[in-house]
């Protein structure tokens, strides 16, 4: 069984997208695709193949929900564990995202020190990661 | 407020009488003035109309034969939850007892048979004028719901990017910085993170006093919710050298409450009680069984409290000056929050203090049903 090491980040904000890179390339160790937007995403995912995508929920033009969709609808992606980054946090806001397939959600502001670390439980209980 | 009188025909009544010749002729006389109007015969019927043809209005005949009329305003009062639903009781009864009962029951207003039909028009009209004043604050209301919750997510986006930055800087991982610039790094990260914490508590603030949170009410088991609260804020506390323990547990306790609320209160009053513990001290977290209900403790070894301040501490944006001047980073709406809180589902919570012992504070909540 592989390790995770191939995570995709769609976010439209360019100064937490610098983040991110920071926070999951040189901090966690991780590969990156970093994405300005679903669409971006939905471009790259073949070639990419991420063993785990962050996801923003409002995004222009496609949202994070849209994009998911989109995501699931494609073979490979099937079972790639999909998780919401977002600002969206009532709880009752928290239930209608998973609701929507994804695998977890993690809330804005999140923390970079800590968030290499904090994606791994999302992929462990991915459904199938042996990949 | 200015409000225009809507059109008559958007406004639905319903005629409520067991004798048909009567019911018949009072339809007839609303139907004259435009309004739309439907009829049942008895409070039975009524009921079942309100619920599917949900009329804006009824005109009750306060003697019928199934049901009286105060009965049937008591029920449309317990059946219409979510909206008001003005009752205008009809009686031809000498003396105005029976329509002081009848609006004590929850019957808006009343009218004397015969009923003169420009009277029963102005009523008709008034009514539509108030549930019209009505519909348009519940719109009002709830655009500021909408409001404030597109305002509080486009808020948290820079803060993700300041605090994100300011994090990853304190955090030494792209490099070690003098320790002048350190502290200002760490300043500009903690005010960052009391600047989310503040839209959080605005938010619920709002909510709360507009007495629109919704609570999931559910049996839990106490001991569980407090474990969990214990485990969410270890890190906080590790980082200040102080520890919490569990000093006694009625393990069988259980409560109806919404669990994401209830670990909202015990992570106030437990991240309180940590920030003014001194480095080494122990937090004191407790069950206790007490006639009042369930009783749940968080004792501190911290300054306590001044005694003046006491009945103040539950309020908004109250803050105790401390001795030390020691920063904490509240808000000042944390403890007023909570209160609210624990009082919506159903419970209380109290503060005893003791300067240079410490400080306890308690909720008690009522024993859920299934308690062994």
């Amino acid at each position: 069984m592989s390790d995770l090491c191939r995570v995709m980040c769609v976010e439209d904000d360019p100064d937490i997208r610098m983040i991110l890179e920071f926070s999951l390339e040189q901090m966690g160790g991780y590969t990156l695709a970093s994405c300005a937007s679903g669409q971006e995403a939905l471009d790259r995912v073949k070639d990419f193949s991420p063993q785990l995508v962050l996801l923003d929920v409002m995004m222009p033009k496609m949202s994070g929900t849209e994009t998911l969709q989109h995501l699931r609808a494609m073979d490979c992606m099937r079972s790639v564990p999909v998780v919401f980054v977002t600002a969206k946090a009532m709880p009752d806001e928290v239930e209608a995202l998973l609701a929507c397939g994804a695998n977890g959600v993690i809330v804005k502001p999140f923390d970079p020190v800590t968030l290499p670390h904090e994606i791994r439980k999302y992929w462990t209980q991915g459904p199938d990661h042996a990949d | 407020m200015h409000i225009e009188t809507p059109p008559a025909e958007s406004l639905t009544v319903l005629v409520v009488d067991d004798i048909a010749a009567a019911r018949e002729q009072m339809v007839n006389v609303v139907r004259s003035m435009g309004y739309r109007c439907i009829a049942a015969a008895s409070g039975y019927e009524a009921l079942q109309s309100i619920d599917a043809d949900r009329p804006d209005i009824v005109l009750l005949d306060l003697l019928m034969l199934d049901m009286d009329g105060f009965e049937i305003s008591r029920l449309i009062r317990e059946q219409v939850t979510q909206k008001w639903l003005p009752v205008i009781v009809m009686s031809s009864l000498q003396g105005d007892e029976h329509f002081i009962h009848a609006l004590s029951m929850g019957a808006a207003d009343y009218l004397v048979k015969p009923i003169r039909p420009a009277l029963l028009q102005a009523k008709l009209q008034h009514y539509q004028n108030v549930l019209a004043l009505q519909a348009k604050a519940n719109m009002l209301a709830r655009m500021k719901d909408e409001f404030l919750a597109t305002v509080s997510h486009e808020l948290r986006t820079p803060i993700t990017s300041v605090v994100g930055a300011m994090g990853l800087l304190v955090s030494g991982s792209v490099g070690i910085l003098p320790p002048a610039a350190l502290e200002l790094a760490n300043i500009a990260k903690r005010n960052g993170d009391r600047l989310n914490r503040l839209i959080d508590d605005v938010l619920d603030l709002a909510k709360l006093e507009n007495d629109r949170m919704v609570f999931n009410l559910e049996e839990h088991r106490l001991r569980d919710l407090l474990l969990e609260s214990m485990e969410a804020i270890s890190g906080y506390g590790e980082r200040l050298g102080v520890r919490i323990q569990m000093v006694a547990c009625v393990e069988a306790a259980t409560c109806e409450v919404d669990s994401h609320r209830f670990l909202q209160v015990l992570a106030n009053l437990l991240s309180n009680a940590l920030k003014h513990s001194p480095k080494g001290k122990v937090v004191a977290l407790s069950l206790l069984d007490t006639p009042a209900g369930w009783c749940v403790e968080v004792a501190d070894q911290g300054p306590g409290m001044d005694p003046a301040f006491l009945p103040h501490l539950f309020e908004k944006f109250s803050q105790a000056e401390t001795t030390e001047r020691r920063y904490t980073g509240g808000t000042g709406l944390g403890l007023y929050i909570s209160r609210m809180l624990v009082e919506r589902m159903g419970g209380r919570i109290s503060a005893r203090s003791e300067p240079g012992v410490g400080s306890v504070f308690s909720v008690t909540l009522p024993r859920g049903k299934h308690h062994e």
